[in-house]
Protein backbone atom coordinates (compact mmCIF):
# COMPACT_ATOMS: atom_id res chain seq x y z
CA UNK A 1 0.00 0.00 0.00
CA UNK A 2 1.09 3.56 -0.68
CA UNK A 3 2.15 6.03 1.99
CA UNK A 4 -0.82 7.15 4.08
CA UNK A 5 -2.03 10.63 3.14
CA UNK A 6 -3.24 11.33 6.65
CA UNK A 7 -1.28 9.91 9.55
CA UNK A 8 -2.67 10.53 13.03
CA UNK A 9 -0.50 9.44 15.96
CA UNK A 10 -1.49 9.45 19.62
CA UNK A 11 -3.44 12.69 19.59
CA UNK A 12 -5.05 14.16 22.69
CA UNK A 13 -7.44 17.07 22.87
CA UNK A 14 -9.19 18.54 25.91
CA UNK A 15 -11.85 21.21 26.12
CA UNK A 16 -11.36 22.38 29.68
CA UNK A 17 -12.07 19.27 31.74
CA UNK A 18 -13.74 17.43 28.90
CA UNK A 19 -11.51 14.91 27.23
CA UNK A 20 -12.53 15.14 23.59
CA UNK A 21 -9.81 12.94 22.14
CA UNK A 22 -7.65 10.43 23.97
CA UNK A 23 -4.78 8.65 22.28
CA UNK A 24 -6.31 8.47 18.81
CA UNK A 25 -4.11 6.82 16.21
CA UNK A 26 -5.00 5.91 12.65
CA UNK A 27 -3.67 6.09 9.11
CA UNK A 28 -5.75 6.96 6.08
CA UNK A 29 -4.54 5.96 2.65
CA UNK A 30 -5.05 7.88 -0.58
CA UNK A 31 -8.40 7.06 -2.14
CA UNK A 32 -9.77 5.59 1.06
CA UNK A 33 -13.26 6.46 2.28
CA UNK A 34 -13.33 6.41 6.05
CA UNK A 35 -16.58 6.79 7.93
CA UNK A 36 -16.36 7.92 11.54
CA UNK A 37 -19.38 7.16 13.66
CA UNK A 38 -20.28 6.97 17.29
CA UNK A 39 -22.62 8.48 19.87
CA UNK A 40 -22.78 12.25 20.22
CA UNK A 41 -19.90 13.65 22.23
CA UNK A 42 -17.69 10.76 21.22
CA UNK A 43 -15.10 13.06 19.64
CA UNK A 44 -15.68 12.18 16.00
CA UNK A 45 -16.28 15.78 14.87
CA UNK A 46 -13.32 16.99 16.93
CA UNK A 47 -11.16 14.33 15.29
CA UNK A 48 -12.24 15.57 11.88
CA UNK A 49 -11.67 19.22 12.75
CA UNK A 50 -8.19 18.45 14.04
CA UNK A 51 -7.17 17.15 10.61
CA UNK A 52 -7.27 20.67 9.11
CA UNK A 53 -6.42 22.34 12.42
CA UNK A 54 -9.76 24.00 13.02
CA UNK A 55 -9.04 22.60 16.48
CA UNK A 56 -5.51 22.56 17.83
CA UNK A 57 -4.49 19.26 19.39
CA UNK A 58 -2.83 19.18 22.81
CA UNK A 59 -0.45 16.29 22.15
CA UNK A 60 0.47 13.93 19.35
CA UNK A 61 1.19 14.42 15.66
CA UNK A 62 -0.89 14.70 12.54
CA UNK A 63 0.89 14.41 9.21
CA UNK A 64 -1.20 15.41 6.20
CA UNK A 65 0.23 14.93 2.74
CA UNK A 66 3.74 14.75 4.17
CA UNK A 67 3.45 17.94 6.26
CA UNK A 68 3.25 18.12 10.05
CA UNK A 69 0.22 20.37 10.55
CA UNK A 70 1.06 21.10 14.19
CA UNK A 71 4.38 22.68 13.29
CA UNK A 72 3.92 26.33 14.35
CA UNK A 73 6.10 27.53 11.47
CA UNK A 74 3.99 25.93 8.80
CA UNK A 75 1.53 28.05 6.84
CA UNK A 76 -1.67 26.29 7.73
CA UNK A 77 -3.61 27.88 4.87
CA UNK A 78 -1.25 26.14 2.45
CA UNK A 79 -2.29 22.76 3.86
CA UNK A 80 -5.95 23.72 4.01
CA UNK A 81 -5.89 24.36 0.28
CA UNK A 82 -5.45 20.61 -0.13
CA UNK A 83 -8.21 19.69 2.35
CA UNK A 84 -11.80 20.44 1.42
CA UNK A 85 -14.32 20.60 4.22
CA UNK A 86 -18.10 20.37 4.27
CA UNK A 87 -19.98 21.44 7.38
CA UNK A 88 -23.20 20.35 9.01
CA UNK A 89 -24.73 23.80 8.60
CA UNK A 90 -23.31 24.40 5.09
CA UNK A 91 -21.75 27.76 6.06
CA UNK A 92 -22.15 29.24 2.60
CA UNK A 93 -21.31 32.93 2.36
CA UNK A 94 -24.71 34.68 2.41
CA UNK A 95 -23.30 37.89 0.92
CA UNK A 96 -22.16 36.08 -2.22
CA UNK A 97 -24.16 34.22 -4.82
CA UNK A 98 -23.59 30.58 -5.68
CA UNK A 99 -21.03 31.26 -8.39
CA UNK A 100 -19.10 33.72 -6.19
CA UNK A 101 -19.12 31.23 -3.33
CA UNK A 102 -17.39 28.73 -5.58
CA UNK A 103 -14.98 31.09 -7.34
CA UNK A 104 -13.78 33.16 -4.35
CA UNK A 105 -11.07 30.84 -3.05
CA UNK A 106 -10.02 29.93 -6.59
CA UNK A 107 -9.41 33.60 -7.37
CA UNK A 108 -7.90 34.63 -4.04
CA UNK A 109 -5.98 31.52 -3.02
CA UNK A 110 -5.26 29.62 -6.22
CA UNK A 111 -4.85 32.85 -8.21
CA UNK A 112 -6.74 31.46 -11.17
CA UNK A 113 -8.06 33.78 -13.84
CA UNK A 114 -11.66 34.85 -13.70
CA UNK A 115 -12.62 32.85 -16.80
CA UNK A 116 -10.87 29.72 -15.60
CA UNK A 117 -12.49 29.78 -12.16
CA UNK A 118 -15.91 30.36 -13.66
CA UNK A 119 -15.56 27.44 -16.02
CA UNK A 120 -14.43 25.20 -13.15
CA UNK A 121 -17.35 26.44 -11.02
CA UNK A 122 -19.82 25.72 -13.80
CA UNK A 123 -18.47 22.21 -14.30
CA UNK A 124 -18.79 21.52 -10.59
CA UNK A 125 -22.31 22.93 -10.46
CA UNK A 126 -23.23 20.61 -13.26
CA UNK A 127 -21.66 17.73 -11.39
CA UNK A 128 -23.66 18.43 -8.22
CA UNK A 129 -26.78 18.95 -10.32
CA UNK A 130 -27.64 22.62 -9.79
CA UNK A 131 -26.25 24.23 -12.90
CA UNK A 132 -29.21 26.62 -13.16
CA UNK A 133 -28.68 28.20 -9.72
CA UNK A 134 -25.36 29.95 -10.37
CA UNK A 135 -26.71 33.49 -9.87
CA UNK A 136 -28.91 32.68 -6.86
CA UNK A 137 -28.05 33.68 -3.30
CA UNK A 138 -27.74 30.86 -0.73
CA UNK A 139 -30.78 32.03 1.25
CA UNK A 140 -32.95 31.19 -1.76
CA UNK A 141 -31.78 27.58 -1.97
CA UNK A 142 -33.09 24.53 -0.16
CA UNK A 143 -30.88 22.85 2.43
CA UNK A 144 -29.93 20.06 0.06
CA UNK A 145 -29.02 22.53 -2.66
CA UNK A 146 -26.97 24.59 -0.22
CA UNK A 147 -25.04 21.55 0.88
CA UNK A 148 -24.33 20.60 -2.72
CA UNK A 149 -23.03 24.11 -3.37
CA UNK A 150 -20.84 23.73 -0.28
CA UNK A 151 -19.43 20.52 -1.71
CA UNK A 152 -18.78 22.24 -5.02
CA UNK A 153 -17.08 25.12 -3.16
CA UNK A 154 -14.72 22.69 -1.47
CA UNK A 155 -14.07 20.74 -4.67
CA UNK A 156 -13.23 23.89 -6.60
CA UNK A 157 -9.86 23.98 -4.84
CA UNK A 158 -9.19 20.52 -6.27
CA UNK A 159 -8.27 19.18 -2.84
CA UNK A 160 -6.59 15.85 -2.23
CA UNK A 161 -8.75 15.12 0.79
CA UNK A 162 -12.38 15.89 1.59
CA UNK A 163 -13.68 16.10 5.14
CA UNK A 164 -17.43 15.85 5.77
CA UNK A 165 -18.73 16.87 9.19
CA UNK A 166 -22.24 15.41 9.49
CA UNK A 167 -23.18 16.72 6.04
CA UNK A 168 -26.75 15.42 6.12
CA UNK A 169 -27.68 15.96 9.78
CA UNK A 170 -29.23 19.39 9.23
CA UNK A 171 -31.22 18.37 6.17
CA UNK A 172 -34.86 17.46 5.75
CA UNK A 173 -35.16 13.70 5.12
CA UNK A 174 -36.16 14.06 1.46
CA UNK A 175 -33.00 16.06 0.72
CA UNK A 176 -30.52 13.65 2.24
CA UNK A 177 -30.49 11.45 -0.86
CA UNK A 178 -29.37 14.16 -3.26
CA UNK A 179 -26.38 15.06 -1.07
CA UNK A 180 -25.40 11.42 -0.50
CA UNK A 181 -25.56 10.78 -4.23
CA UNK A 182 -23.00 13.52 -4.84
CA UNK A 183 -20.78 12.10 -2.10
CA UNK A 184 -21.08 8.57 -3.49
CA UNK A 185 -20.04 9.63 -6.96
CA UNK A 186 -17.12 11.48 -5.41
CA UNK A 187 -16.06 8.35 -3.54
CA UNK A 188 -16.22 6.28 -6.72
CA UNK A 189 -13.93 8.78 -8.45
CA UNK A 190 -11.26 7.90 -5.91
CA UNK A 191 -11.35 10.95 -3.62
CA UNK A 192 -9.87 10.44 -0.17
CA UNK A 193 -12.74 11.10 2.18
CA UNK A 194 -13.25 11.23 5.92
CA UNK A 195 -16.94 11.35 6.70
CA UNK A 196 -18.59 11.83 10.06
CA UNK A 197 -22.12 10.60 9.56
CA UNK A 198 -24.91 8.46 10.89
CA UNK A 199 -25.92 7.36 7.39
CA UNK A 200 -25.15 3.67 7.69
CA UNK A 201 -26.40 2.95 4.18
CA UNK A 202 -23.79 5.33 2.82
CA UNK A 203 -21.07 3.76 4.96
CA UNK A 204 -21.88 0.26 3.73
CA UNK A 205 -22.17 1.26 0.11
CA UNK A 206 -18.99 3.28 -0.42
CA UNK A 207 -17.07 3.17 2.85
CA UNK A 208 -13.75 1.32 2.91
CA UNK A 209 -13.42 1.46 6.66
CA UNK A 210 -15.55 2.41 9.64
CA UNK A 211 -14.05 4.02 12.70
CA UNK A 212 -16.29 3.68 15.73
CA UNK A 213 -15.50 6.18 18.46
CA UNK A 214 -16.69 6.55 22.03
CA UNK A 215 -15.52 8.89 24.79
CA UNK A 216 -12.69 10.24 22.68
CA UNK A 217 -11.20 6.88 21.77
CA UNK A 218 -11.34 4.68 18.71
CA UNK A 219 -13.17 1.67 20.10
CA UNK A 220 -13.38 -0.38 16.97
CA UNK A 221 -12.45 -0.12 13.32
CA UNK A 222 -12.93 -2.39 10.39
CA UNK A 223 -14.63 -3.01 7.07
CA UNK A 224 -18.21 -1.70 7.05
CA UNK A 225 -19.77 -5.11 6.43
CA UNK A 226 -17.86 -6.66 9.32
CA UNK A 227 -18.62 -3.76 11.59
CA UNK A 228 -22.33 -3.59 10.90
CA UNK A 229 -22.97 -7.33 10.87
CA UNK A 230 -20.50 -8.56 13.48
CA UNK A 231 -19.45 -5.75 15.80
CA UNK A 232 -16.79 -7.01 18.14
CA UNK A 233 -17.25 -4.72 21.12
CA UNK A 234 -20.29 -4.41 23.35
CA UNK A 235 -20.24 -0.63 23.00
CA UNK A 236 -20.55 -0.90 19.22
CA UNK A 237 -23.31 -3.52 19.52
CA UNK A 238 -25.27 -1.22 21.81
CA UNK A 239 -24.77 1.77 19.50
CA UNK A 240 -25.85 -0.17 16.42
CA UNK A 241 -28.90 -1.55 18.19
CA UNK A 242 -29.91 2.01 19.03
CA UNK A 243 -29.57 3.49 15.56
CA UNK A 244 -30.66 0.65 13.29
CA UNK B 1 -58.85 38.31 12.80
CA UNK B 2 -56.36 39.36 15.44
CA UNK B 3 -55.32 42.22 13.16
CA UNK B 4 -58.86 43.60 13.15
CA UNK B 5 -58.95 43.23 16.91
CA UNK B 6 -55.71 45.16 17.32
CA UNK B 7 -57.11 47.94 15.15
CA UNK B 8 -60.30 48.15 17.21
CA UNK B 9 -58.33 48.22 20.46
CA UNK B 10 -56.12 51.01 19.10
CA UNK B 11 -59.19 53.04 18.10
CA UNK B 12 -60.78 52.61 21.53
CA UNK B 13 -57.55 53.62 23.29
CA UNK B 14 -57.13 56.74 21.15
CA UNK B 15 -60.70 57.92 21.72
CA UNK B 16 -60.45 57.21 25.45
CA UNK B 17 -57.29 59.29 25.66
CA UNK B 18 -58.81 62.13 23.63
CA UNK B 19 -61.89 62.26 25.85
CA UNK B 20 -59.91 62.26 29.07
CA UNK B 21 -57.65 65.08 27.85
CA UNK B 22 -60.71 67.12 26.78
CA UNK B 23 -62.31 66.36 30.16
CA UNK B 24 -59.29 67.65 32.06
CA UNK B 25 -59.16 70.82 29.92
CA UNK B 26 -62.88 71.51 30.53
CA UNK B 27 -62.44 70.93 34.27
CA UNK B 28 -59.45 73.30 34.42
CA UNK B 29 -61.37 75.95 32.47
CA UNK B 30 -64.43 75.68 34.74
CA UNK B 31 -62.36 75.73 37.93
CA UNK B 32 -59.74 78.41 37.18
CA UNK B 33 -60.47 79.84 33.72
CA UNK B 34 -56.82 79.00 33.03
CA UNK B 35 -57.22 77.28 29.66
CA UNK B 36 -58.71 80.23 27.82
CA UNK B 37 -56.15 82.49 29.49
CA UNK B 38 -53.35 80.27 28.22
CA UNK B 39 -54.80 80.21 24.69
CA UNK B 40 -55.08 84.03 24.59
CA UNK B 41 -51.52 84.36 25.89
CA UNK B 42 -50.30 81.99 23.20
CA UNK B 43 -52.00 83.96 20.43
CA UNK B 44 -50.54 87.16 21.88
CA UNK B 45 -47.14 85.54 21.95
CA UNK B 46 -47.38 84.33 18.38
CA UNK B 47 -48.08 87.91 17.28
CA UNK B 48 -44.69 88.95 18.67
CA UNK B 49 -42.72 86.09 17.08
CA UNK B 50 -40.17 87.63 14.76
CA UNK B 51 -38.75 85.16 12.35
CA UNK B 52 -37.33 88.08 10.38
CA UNK B 53 -34.29 87.93 12.72
CA UNK B 54 -33.41 84.69 11.01
CA UNK B 55 -33.73 86.09 7.50
CA UNK B 56 -31.77 89.22 8.27
CA UNK B 57 -28.97 87.24 9.93
CA UNK B 58 -29.09 84.23 7.64
CA UNK B 59 -25.73 84.97 6.03
CA UNK B 60 -23.99 85.08 9.42
CA UNK B 61 -25.76 81.95 10.63
CA UNK B 62 -24.80 80.16 7.45
CA UNK B 63 -21.19 81.30 7.01
CA UNK B 64 -20.11 82.83 10.30
CA UNK B 65 -17.69 85.76 10.48
CA UNK B 66 -15.89 86.84 7.29
CA UNK B 67 -12.56 85.39 6.13
CA UNK B 68 -12.93 82.17 8.10
CA UNK B 69 -15.19 79.17 8.11
CA UNK B 70 -18.16 79.36 10.45
CA UNK B 71 -21.86 78.88 11.03
CA UNK B 72 -23.76 75.97 9.52
CA UNK B 73 -20.92 75.41 7.05
CA UNK B 74 -18.43 74.87 9.88
CA UNK B 75 -20.85 72.55 11.68
CA UNK B 76 -21.21 70.45 8.53
CA UNK B 77 -17.44 70.52 8.00
CA UNK B 78 -16.70 69.43 11.58
CA UNK B 79 -19.31 66.69 11.47
CA UNK B 80 -18.42 65.48 7.96
CA UNK B 81 -14.65 65.27 8.39
CA UNK B 82 -14.87 63.79 11.91
CA UNK B 83 -17.44 61.26 10.78
CA UNK B 84 -15.28 59.91 7.96
CA UNK B 85 -12.07 59.85 10.02
CA UNK B 86 -13.81 58.37 13.08
CA UNK B 87 -15.13 55.58 10.87
CA UNK B 88 -11.60 54.77 9.71
CA UNK B 89 -10.21 54.95 13.27
CA UNK B 90 -13.09 52.84 14.55
CA UNK B 91 -12.54 50.21 11.87
CA UNK B 92 -8.81 49.98 12.61
CA UNK B 93 -9.20 49.79 16.39
CA UNK B 94 -12.21 47.50 16.16
CA UNK B 95 -10.16 45.04 14.11
CA UNK B 96 -7.23 45.39 16.51
CA UNK B 97 -9.60 44.79 19.43
CA UNK B 98 -10.60 41.50 17.80
CA UNK B 99 -7.07 40.37 17.10
CA UNK B 100 -5.86 37.04 18.45
CA UNK B 101 -2.49 38.63 19.31
CA UNK B 102 -2.35 40.25 22.75
CA UNK B 103 0.18 42.93 21.78
CA UNK B 104 -2.21 44.20 19.10
CA UNK B 105 -5.35 43.78 21.18
CA UNK B 106 -4.30 45.45 24.44
CA UNK B 107 -3.40 48.90 23.06
CA UNK B 108 -6.84 48.97 21.43
CA UNK B 109 -8.53 47.94 24.69
CA UNK B 110 -6.62 50.66 26.56
CA UNK B 111 -7.59 53.35 24.05
CA UNK B 112 -11.24 52.34 23.92
CA UNK B 113 -11.69 52.05 27.68
CA UNK B 114 -9.83 55.29 28.44
CA UNK B 115 -11.78 57.39 25.95
CA UNK B 116 -15.15 55.87 26.74
CA UNK B 117 -14.64 56.72 30.38
CA UNK B 118 -14.16 60.44 29.66
CA UNK B 119 -16.71 63.16 28.89
CA UNK B 120 -16.28 64.54 25.38
CA UNK B 121 -15.73 68.05 26.69
CA UNK B 122 -12.64 66.82 28.59
CA UNK B 123 -11.24 65.26 25.45
CA UNK B 124 -11.82 68.52 23.58
CA UNK B 125 -10.03 70.46 26.33
CA UNK B 126 -7.05 68.10 26.18
CA UNK B 127 -6.62 68.52 22.49
CA UNK B 128 -7.24 72.26 22.44
CA UNK B 129 -5.44 73.40 25.59
CA UNK B 130 -3.28 70.65 27.06
CA UNK B 131 -1.55 68.78 24.24
CA UNK B 132 -0.46 71.86 22.22
CA UNK B 133 1.16 73.22 25.43
CA UNK B 134 2.79 69.93 26.34
CA UNK B 135 4.15 69.14 22.90
CA UNK B 136 4.57 72.74 21.81
CA UNK B 137 2.74 72.73 18.51
CA UNK B 138 0.30 75.26 17.10
CA UNK B 139 -2.50 74.31 14.75
CA UNK B 140 -5.87 75.86 14.09
CA UNK B 141 -8.36 75.01 16.85
CA UNK B 142 -10.70 73.66 14.18
CA UNK B 143 -8.25 70.80 13.63
CA UNK B 144 -7.64 70.30 17.36
CA UNK B 145 -11.38 69.92 17.82
CA UNK B 146 -11.67 67.55 14.85
CA UNK B 147 -8.92 65.37 16.32
CA UNK B 148 -10.78 65.33 19.63
CA UNK B 149 -14.04 64.30 17.90
CA UNK B 150 -12.27 61.59 15.93
CA UNK B 151 -10.56 60.18 19.04
CA UNK B 152 -13.78 60.23 20.99
CA UNK B 153 -16.11 58.82 18.36
CA UNK B 154 -13.50 56.38 17.10
CA UNK B 155 -13.56 54.55 20.43
CA UNK B 156 -17.31 54.05 20.25
CA UNK B 157 -17.14 53.03 16.61
CA UNK B 158 -14.43 50.49 17.44
CA UNK B 159 -16.86 48.78 19.78
CA UNK B 160 -19.57 48.87 17.09
CA UNK B 161 -17.12 47.21 14.69
CA UNK B 162 -16.21 44.58 17.28
CA UNK B 163 -19.85 43.78 17.98
CA UNK B 164 -20.55 43.62 14.24
CA UNK B 165 -17.74 41.15 13.66
CA UNK B 166 -18.84 39.01 16.59
CA UNK B 167 -22.37 38.96 15.20
CA UNK B 168 -21.15 36.92 12.21
CA UNK B 169 -21.13 33.25 13.15
CA UNK B 170 -17.92 31.30 13.71
CA UNK B 171 -18.93 29.00 10.85
CA UNK B 172 -18.22 31.69 8.27
CA UNK B 173 -14.63 32.06 9.43
CA UNK B 174 -14.17 28.28 9.55
CA UNK B 175 -15.69 27.74 6.12
CA UNK B 176 -13.56 30.42 4.51
CA UNK B 177 -10.37 29.29 6.21
CA UNK B 178 -11.01 25.67 5.29
CA UNK B 179 -10.83 26.70 1.63
CA UNK B 180 -7.37 28.12 2.26
CA UNK B 181 -8.11 31.80 2.82
CA UNK B 182 -6.00 33.53 5.46
CA UNK B 183 -7.59 35.28 8.42
CA UNK B 184 -7.08 38.68 6.82
CA UNK B 185 -8.53 37.57 3.49
CA UNK B 186 -11.55 36.11 5.26
CA UNK B 187 -12.09 39.43 7.05
CA UNK B 188 -11.95 41.41 3.81
CA UNK B 189 -14.02 39.12 1.58
CA UNK B 190 -16.45 37.43 3.95
CA UNK B 191 -16.76 38.83 7.46
CA UNK B 192 -16.57 42.61 6.99
CA UNK B 193 -19.02 42.85 4.05
CA UNK B 194 -21.62 41.06 6.16
CA UNK B 195 -20.69 42.74 9.43
CA UNK B 196 -20.64 46.30 8.06
CA UNK B 197 -24.18 45.85 6.80
CA UNK B 198 -25.30 44.84 10.29
CA UNK B 199 -23.45 47.81 11.75
CA UNK B 200 -25.25 50.50 9.71
CA UNK B 201 -27.94 51.33 12.30
CA UNK B 202 -25.37 51.62 15.10
CA UNK B 203 -23.07 53.70 12.93
CA UNK B 204 -25.86 56.11 12.07
CA UNK B 205 -26.64 56.39 15.76
CA UNK B 206 -23.04 57.36 16.41
CA UNK B 207 -22.95 59.73 13.44
CA UNK B 208 -26.02 61.58 14.71
CA UNK B 209 -24.56 61.76 18.17
CA UNK B 210 -21.34 63.18 16.75
CA UNK B 211 -23.19 65.75 14.64
CA UNK B 212 -24.98 67.12 17.67
CA UNK B 213 -21.82 66.95 19.76
CA UNK B 214 -20.13 69.40 17.39
CA UNK B 215 -22.08 72.04 19.34
CA UNK B 216 -19.60 71.47 22.18
CA UNK B 217 -17.03 73.32 20.07
CA UNK B 218 -18.85 76.37 21.42
CA UNK B 219 -16.84 75.94 24.64
CA UNK B 220 -13.55 76.54 22.89
CA UNK B 221 -14.83 79.42 20.77
CA UNK B 222 -15.21 77.89 17.32
CA UNK B 223 -17.74 79.79 15.24
CA UNK B 224 -19.98 76.82 14.55
CA UNK B 225 -23.77 76.93 14.48
CA UNK B 226 -24.38 77.06 18.23
CA UNK B 227 -21.78 79.80 18.75
CA UNK B 228 -23.02 82.02 15.92
CA UNK B 229 -26.62 81.48 17.10
CA UNK B 230 -25.78 82.70 20.58
CA UNK B 231 -23.84 85.63 19.10
CA UNK B 232 -26.82 86.67 17.00
CA UNK B 233 -29.09 86.19 20.01
CA UNK B 234 -26.83 88.38 22.18
CA UNK B 235 -26.81 91.09 19.55
CA UNK B 236 -30.55 91.06 18.83
CA UNK B 237 -31.47 90.48 22.50
CA UNK B 238 -35.22 90.10 21.97
CA UNK B 239 -35.50 86.91 19.95
CA UNK B 240 -33.68 83.97 21.62
CA UNK B 241 -36.61 81.61 21.07
CA UNK B 242 -36.70 82.16 17.34
CA UNK B 243 -32.94 81.92 16.93
CA UNK B 244 -32.45 78.78 18.97
CA UNK B 245 -35.52 77.15 17.45
CA UNK B 246 -33.90 77.72 14.09
CA UNK B 247 -30.62 76.34 15.44
CA UNK B 248 -32.36 73.20 16.71
CA UNK B 249 -34.17 72.79 13.40
CA UNK B 250 -30.90 72.83 11.47
CA UNK B 251 -29.43 70.08 13.69
CA UNK B 252 -32.62 68.10 13.26
CA UNK B 253 -32.51 68.40 9.47
CA UNK B 254 -28.89 67.24 9.35
CA UNK B 255 -29.60 64.25 11.60
CA UNK B 256 -32.81 63.35 9.83
CA UNK B 257 -31.02 63.34 6.49
CA UNK B 258 -28.45 60.93 7.93
CA UNK B 259 -31.22 58.68 9.16
CA UNK B 260 -33.03 58.81 5.82
CA UNK B 261 -29.78 58.05 3.99
CA UNK B 262 -29.17 55.03 6.20
CA UNK B 263 -32.67 53.69 5.58
CA UNK B 264 -32.13 54.07 1.85
CA UNK B 265 -28.78 52.29 2.09
CA UNK B 266 -30.24 49.45 4.13
CA UNK B 267 -33.05 48.76 1.64
CA UNK B 268 -30.57 48.99 -1.22
CA UNK B 269 -28.28 46.41 0.41
CA UNK B 270 -31.25 44.27 1.39
CA UNK B 271 -32.05 43.82 -2.30
CA UNK B 272 -28.85 41.77 -2.67
CA UNK B 273 -28.35 38.97 -0.21
CA UNK B 274 -30.35 37.63 2.71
Amino acid sequence: MAEPIISVKNIYKNFGHIRALQDVTTDINPGEVVVACGPSGSGKSTFLRCINRLEEIDRGTIIVDGMDICDPHIKIHKIREEIGMVFQHFNLFPNKNVLENITLAQLVVRKRTFEESISIANKLLEKVGIFDKAAVYPSNLSGGQQQRVAIARALAMQPKIMLFDEPTSALDPEMIGEVLDVMKSLAREGMTMVVVTHEMGFAREVGDRVIFMDEGRIVEEGKPDDFFINPKTDRAKLFLSQIL
Amino acid sequence: MSNARTKRLTRITISAMTFSVLGILVALELAFGSVSHFLFAMVDGLKTVRFDVITTNIKYLLLGPPRRMGGIVLTLYLAGISLVLAFVVGLIFGLMRNSARAWIRYPAVAYIELIRGMPLIMVIFWFVFLLPKVFGYVIDDVYNVIIAFVCFSGAYMAEIVRAGILSIGKGQMEAARSTGLTRAQTMVYIILPQALKNMIPSFVNQFMSLTKDTSLAWFVGLFELTTVSSQVSNRVLVAPTEIFLFCAMVYFIICYSLSAASRWLETKLQAGAR
